[in-house]
């Protein structure tokens, strides 16, 4: 980190920087899927399965129901895709933010928040019921996760005093920022899963109403979604690790190994911690979400505040 | 932006492998999936959202958060004043949250 | 072309499956094996599936729903009918090459929707005819003016409704109905079954839906009394054990709960019982202690689903006293080999005024609760119905 250039695309060049970034993001999106499948069923086939699923989209036949909301809907399963992708512009790899703004975690909350959008349209679009429902289960489960999640977000920039990711990173060469900031670590994980409509937090897909917004997806818009899903998981992880866990901090190994080491443990106990309970009813946590993540994020952003006053972070 | 645009290229290089592979090229007319009973009307019904009053009470609070952003980069140096007027304007927040809760708008079953 | 199906071969190495399963439990029990022991995952609805694995017989109704169900997958799709439980693992086996045969996907010819409409659903007893208005199984003292949800499409009175118009693509649009807070709103008629994740085949719940909420519930089986099925076809008389027949009913119940890790456990454990070795059934009794003691420890399920259906301490027509989490417990408690079955299924009637005013997901999480699928230990298969 003793480079002063930040931006991936002013050290590398944009367009090699850009196309390195995309495939981060990617690679990060199948990387969860492999580590999701083995805790779901095994090891067994879980190595090969974001490709062989991936092939079996693509060869799989499109769908289109009566008098749908055509564009809105495909519109909808191409903007999930491109959301994840996009939130992985201000994600550190190999220390360097793709672009490096003063405005890096808002840029990540902004990303996220457009999914409100998009799952909705996804639920809206087929014209089908339990499609329907889906999308406004998640209407319901954001208004749970997302203050907690921009609480979490704005404690490591208030601890950093920076929204720039490599300037939080940076600032955690003394102390990881999880110690000081474990509230507001957890509940970022937490939120990844929930907008990302992931384990606990994957009523808006869930089996009891047939699958939920993806319901009617087939074929390369299923895969759309599908990889989305994916790649926010994967980019989320990563993100935890730069806001959190001191990014590429580490002794011996390079920087990149480190972050991808510490992506990957993220991952798993994400994943073990996720699959181990059954899906969480939005109309039960809104109230907790509310009543208890609310306040004890409030009070994590305090106690960082004070810590901030106090020096302990200077 | 040029992220967008490689994102955007992603997608439409999906859309175009699947063109290439996929065996049928033209999407199935399907009805949608009423557990395999007919359809009796079409879905997009004016849904009741029950939880509507939660809406209100996450804009006023979200209106809210767009400040904390830049307040976070300048708390070291507007010092304790800073760190007093945020967390005492949120308490006050917080105390309309919990006279909401108190009303029972936070639970809809 | 071989490129191609080779490609389309290796694609498809992992179907998807949706399962319609209209003959006896054994049958969809040594079924759910087969696709748990490939890791062939259950789709949860047809643009999820690629095959549509039919196991028994359906009767002219559910044959009706697979038809639909088939038209509504997307290509490459298959269907196979299996009725011996000895036979599943070989038609599985058949299902990737017909799968990659593209000439033949192809050939078939498209479905056409709006004909499927016209048609309308086959008639049966007890089905199409009475669907004319719901004041005779809503609570709510209906109001006569919404006789027009007939379904076929055939009447057009959404008048009173101006910014409605008539119908698109050959659907009305939905009218509006007091919901069970006095509102008018919205009311879209809407069934659950005969064919849903996690749902017995050929329970039909029709009623309607406010938002999320469903009012004038009305359940039935379709196809009337079913026939006693048939006694599995390799003489183990298993399909009424009681232990066996509540870890079937915990891993439905664990899957609508949002819990696929937990159910799949909860099946592994019901096919090593099911097994003729020794071994494995001592193994499947140690994995089916285990799953229940997750179960009951699991505090995020206790807080997710606790007050549910709660039938306010009197037990009867086939239904356990307490909430779900009871009878989900109660369904551990009968695989530990603690206690027996219930002597009667459910009584269809008590169960729709359960799920009467309930939102989807509490409604789906009653069903699962209780036994429905199959007749218990002694008890007659023909249900009463409606």
């Amino acid at each position: 980190m003793t480079d002063s250039v930040t931006s991936s695309a002013a050290a590398w060049g944009v367009l090699p920087a850009v196309v390195v970034v995309a495939l981060v993001a990617v690679a990060l999106g199948a990387l969860f899927v492999v580590v999701d499948r083995v805790a779901v069923t095994g090891v067994r086939g879980a190595l090969g399965a974001p490709v062989v699923e991936a092939g079996r989209l693509l060869v799989q036949q499109r769908r289109v129901t009566p008098a749908p909301d055509r564009l809105l809907w495909r519109l909808a399963s191409a903007a999930v895709l491109v959301l994840a992708m996009l939130s992985m512009a201000v994600v550190p790899v190999a220390g360097r933010t793709l672009w490096s703004t003063t405005a890096d975690l808002v840029w990540f909350n902004a990303m996220e928040a457009l999914m409100w959008a998009a799952v909705w349209l996804l639920g809206w679009g087929p014209n089908a019921v339990h499609s329907l429902v889906g999308g406004y289960r998640f209407l319901a489960q954001g208004l749970a996760y997302e203050l907690p999640l921009m609480f979490a977000l704005i404690t490591a920039g208030l601890g950093a005093g920076t929204l720039r990711t490599t300037g939080v990173v940076a600032a955690q060469r003394e102390l990881w920022f999880v110690v000081t900031m474990p509230a507001a670590f957890v509940v970022f994980l937490a939120s990844a899963a929930a907008f990302a409509f992931w384990g606990p937090f994957s009523a808006p897909a869930g089996d009891d109403i047939a699958g939920g917004v993806v319901s009617e997806l087939s074929g390369v818009e299923r895969l759309l979604v599908e990889a989305g899903r994916a790649v926010f998981l994967g980019v989320s992880a990563a993100m935890a690790v730069a806001l959190f866990l001191g990014g590429g901090a580490g002794p011996w190994l390079p920087d990149w190994s480190w972050q991808l080491l510490k992506t990957v443990l993220v991952m798993l106990v994400l994943v073990a911690a996720g699959r181990r309970v059954p899906t969480l009813r939005p109309d039960r946590y809104v109230e907790v979400g509310w009543m208890v993540l609310v306040p004890v994020t409030l009070v994590q952003a305090l106690v960082v505040a004070l810590l901030v006053l106090s020096g302990w972070y200077a | 932006m040029l992220l967008s645009a490689a994102a955007l290229a992603f997608v439409i290089g999906l859309y175009g492998a699947s063109a290439a592979l996929r065996i049928a090229r033209r999407p199935e007319a399907v009805l949608p999936f009423e557990s395999g009973r007919l359809p009796q009307q079409h879905a997009v019904s004016r849904y009741h959202a029950r939880w509507y009053a939660v809406t209100l009470l996450f804009v006023a609070f979200d209106m809210e958060m767009v400040f904390m952003y830049p307040w976070a980069v300048v708390v070291a140096d507007l010092g304790a004043s800073a760190v007093v007027e945020m967390f005492g304007f949120l308490a006050v927040l917080f105390v309309g949250v919990t006279y909401v809760w108190r009303e029972g708008a936070l639970r809809w079953t | 072309m071989d490129v191609r199906r080779r490609l389309t071969r290796w694609a498809l190495a992992r179907p998807h499956v949706l399962l319609v399963s209209p003959g006896p439990r054994a049958l969809r029990w040594a079924a759910e094996a087969e696709l748990d022991r490939r890791s062939w995952p259950e789709a949860g609805s047809p643009a999820d599936a690629d095959v549509v694995l039919v196991a028994g017989e359906p009767g002219p109704s559910t044959s009706a729903a697979v038809d639909v169900l088939m038209s509504q997958l997307p290509r490459p799709r298959v269907r196979i009918d299996v009725d011996r439980a000895d036979d599943v693992g070989r038609r599985l086996d058949g299902v990737v090459a017909a799968l990659a045969d593209v000439s033949g996907q192809l050939a078939e010819p498209s479905g056409d929707p709006q004909a499927l409409l016209r048609l309308g659903e086959p008639s049966e007893a007890g089905g199409q005819g009475d669907h004319g208005g719901h004041g005779d199984v809503s609570e709510h003292g209906d109001d006569g003016g919404h006789g027009d949800h007939g379904g076929h499409g055939d009447h057009g009175g959404h008048g009173e409704h101006a910014h409605h118009g008539g119908e698109v693509a050959g659907l009305p649009m939905a009218g509006t109905a007091p919901d069970r807070d006095g509102l008018e709103l919205d009311s879209l008629r809407v069934s659950l079954g005969p064919v849903l994740p996690a749902w017995p085949t050929g329970l039909v719940l029709s009623g309607t839906m406010q938002g999320d909420v469903l009012t004038g519930a009305r359940l039935r089986w379709i196809d009337g009394d079913r026939a006693p099925p048939p006694s599995p076809d390799d003489g183990r008389p298993d399909d009424g054990r009681p232990d066996v027949v509540a870890l079937d009913a915990l891993a439905r119940f664990l899957r609508v709960a949002g819990w696929p890790v937990a159910a799949r456990r909860a099946r592994a454990a019901r096919h090593a019982l099911l097994s003729a070795d020794e071994e494995s059934v001592r193994r499947g009794r140690a994995a089916a202690a285990r799953v229940t003691r997750t179960v009951r420890r699991s505090r995020f399920l206790r807080w997710s689903v606790r007050g549910i259906g709660d039938t306010h301490g009197t037990a009867g027509d086939g239904i356990p006293a307490g909430d779900v989490l009871d009878r989900a417990y109660r369904w551990c408690a009968v695989a530990g080999g603690g206690l027996p079955v219930a002597s009667a299924p459910a009584d269809l009637g008590a169960l729709a005024g359960m799920v009467e005013g309930q939102e989807l997901a509490a409604a789906r999480l009653i069903v699962a609760s209780v036994d429905l699928d199959g007749a218990a230990v002694g008890a007659e298969y023909g249900r009463a119905h409606d």
